[in-house]
């Protein structure tokens, strides 16, 4: 605690004696382009990958993936034994092919 | 397919120990009980999607292969994360700065009471996933749930910057996301008095789109759009999520609704959730007028959420769509308004619900299973995700037989949570 204290003073010392340097030192901070990983660097982007990791779900959930990829997750019906696209549950229908239409996503 | 496992391990993953490391030195408690609070949650997403998943040796250096763990330790480490955030949440010496938290705090803007209620919705999911077993435990639900999210003030939405297609919401109209989707037609009787004693939801014309006859139409799963054709092209097409005929194509002539704007915020838990949990377990609980209360206020929150005006909200609470007195409230009730108010925003949740009550149509009116599964199904819904390919089925395969993860109907083995 001792120490502490010391060096807080130290430092506060160095502030008021060297202060006007602070605008020069402060071209040497990037807020874009931070040195060191801090929270409030590193936050914004986490909170965007909830949203991420979450967005792209309600579709796939219960979709098939198409041949060729190689993996199952859920994969419900198709009286053919293709793999097309189908929900099993759904939070939402995904409209592939209409009766004219042969494409899909 | 992999996105919830590629966030969670990759994307938050580490990024999560960066925060705390860099925290830790300036004692600022609060950027490290969020960290935490993120990581339970996601923790708790992930399992919850896939079942058993790696916890123990997640991020381990110098490994190539991973051991798996089961579901009801990842339950228990959600427990173990979110009891270390609520510590943290709750301290206020050290660097502990609401203007600080705030800069990276897109959310919540550093309000540290709001990220405690975050962790105890967290909480609430965990202890309530457990309903169908001997040790689920009511009160602490409710507890949870009382001690979350008290009003759609606190809903944790996620805002994009919505300027372009870069930092838009992924559901938006910018993004081109979802122009294929639309309502099924379960969805959509929940909304048009097909399943509510004949009384229309005045939340349909907010979350949907009535085709250019003035009919709200949905689709079933994997039977594509009957309704496109060019007989009746004009008249029945089933609009998009945005609004608009399928055949506008120019962006710009699309602004969306409901969560389908640019600019819409991404929902992780919304009051209506937890007022919803509240209700199913307080009915569990034998609690009738508990459950009754927070089932009212649940449909309440989401009309509000989704600006239906007052009085027609007020309507559809006194119609004969809503149970008139708590004893005639049914589970069923419970699920299908929280169904509603999870559309598509909520949808993980909303599988973990229909999985606790293995896709019964007598819970969910109306939901019913397509005429066939595929093959490798074995006649079986699914129950789970696989874990992600790249890595886990290329590289980590052993691991994943070691308890049939590599089986062809791996994915319709129940997970822990929903087992008695």
């Amino acid at each position: 605690m001792k120490n502490k204290l010391f060096i807080t003073s130290l430092l506060a010392g160095m502030l008021l004696s060297f202060s006007a340097c602070d605008d020069y030192l402060d071209i040497n901070f990037d807020p874009s382009n931070p040195q060191v990983a801090e929270g409030f660097a590193v936050l914004p982007p986490i909170l965007s990958q909830m949203a991420r990791g979450n967005r792209s779900i309600p579709g796939i959930l219960g979709r098939t993936p198409k041949t060729g990829q190689g993996i199952r997750l859920i994969t419900p019906l198709t009286s053919t034994g293709t793999f097309q696209e189908a929900m099993l549950w759904e939070t939402y229908g995904v409209v592939t092919t209409g009766p004219s239409e042969k494409t899909s996503i | 397919m992999g996105d919830i496992w590629r966030s969670h391990y990759w994307s938050i993953g580490k990024n999560v120990d960066l925060i705390i490391a860099e925290a830790t030195k300036k004692e600022q408690w609060d950027y490290i009980g969020v960290s935490q609070a993120i990581r339970a949650w996601s923790w708790q997403t992930l399992t919850d999607y896939h079942g058993e998943v790696i916890l123990k040796q997640a991020w381990e250096p110098n490994r190539f292969v991973f051991d798996y763990d089961s579901q009801e330790e990842v339950y228990a480490e959600v427990q173990r994360l979110s009891n270390l955030a609520l510590e943290n949440l709750n301290k206020t010496d050290g660097g502990v700065s609401q203007a600080s938290l705030a800069r990276g705090d897109l959310v919540y803007k550093g309000d540290r009471s709001k990220w405690t209620k975050f962790v105890y919705a967290v909480l609430a999911r965990n202890a309530n996933h457990l309903s169908n077993k001997s040790s689920y435990n009511p009160d602490k639900v409710i507890e949870y749930c009382n001690k979350s999210l008290a009003s759609n003030d606190d809903n944790f939405g996620i805002p994009p910057a919505g300027t372009s297609s870069t930092d838009g919401n992924f559901y938006g109209p910018t993004r081109q996301n979802v122009q294929v989707f639309r309502p099924t037609n379960f969805f959509v009787n929940l909304l048009n008095g097909t399943v509510f004693s004949g009384v229309q939801d005045p939340r349909i014309s907010l979350m949907i789109t009535a085709s250019p006859d003035g009919i709200y139409r949905g689709v079933d799963p994997g039977k594509g759009d009957p309704t496109n054709t060019t007989a009746n092209n004009a008249t029945t097409r089933i609009p998009t999520f945005w609004g608009n005929s399928p055949s506008v194509t120019n962006v710009a002539q699309i602004s969306g609704k409901y969560i389908f704007t640019d600019k819409a915020n991404h929902f992780i838990f919304t009051y209506a959730e937890i007022q919803f949990m509240k209700a199913e377990a307080a009915f569990k609980k034998g609690d009738k007028a508990m459950a009754y209360d927070a089932f009212k206020k649940g449909i309440t929150a989401h009309m509000d959420f989704t600006k239906v005006p007052a009085a027609q909200r007020d309507a559809y609470l006194a119609s004969a769509a809503v149970p008139q007195s708590a004893d005639a409230l049914t589970i069923s009730d419970i699920m299908l308004q929280k169904y509603i108010a999870m559309w598509v925003l909520g949808s993980i949740e909303t599988w973990v619900d229909m999985r606790r009550y293995d896709y019964s149509s007598s819970v969910y009116k109306g939901f019913a299973f397509p005429t066939a599964f595929y093959i490798d199904n074995n006649g079986k819904p699914a129950y789970r995700v696989r874990p992600r390919y790249n890595s886990e089925y290329v590289w980590n395969l052993e691991s994943l037989a070691k308890f049939g993860g590599d089986k062809a109907d791996y994915h319709t083995v129940k997970p822990w949570f929903m087992l008695p």
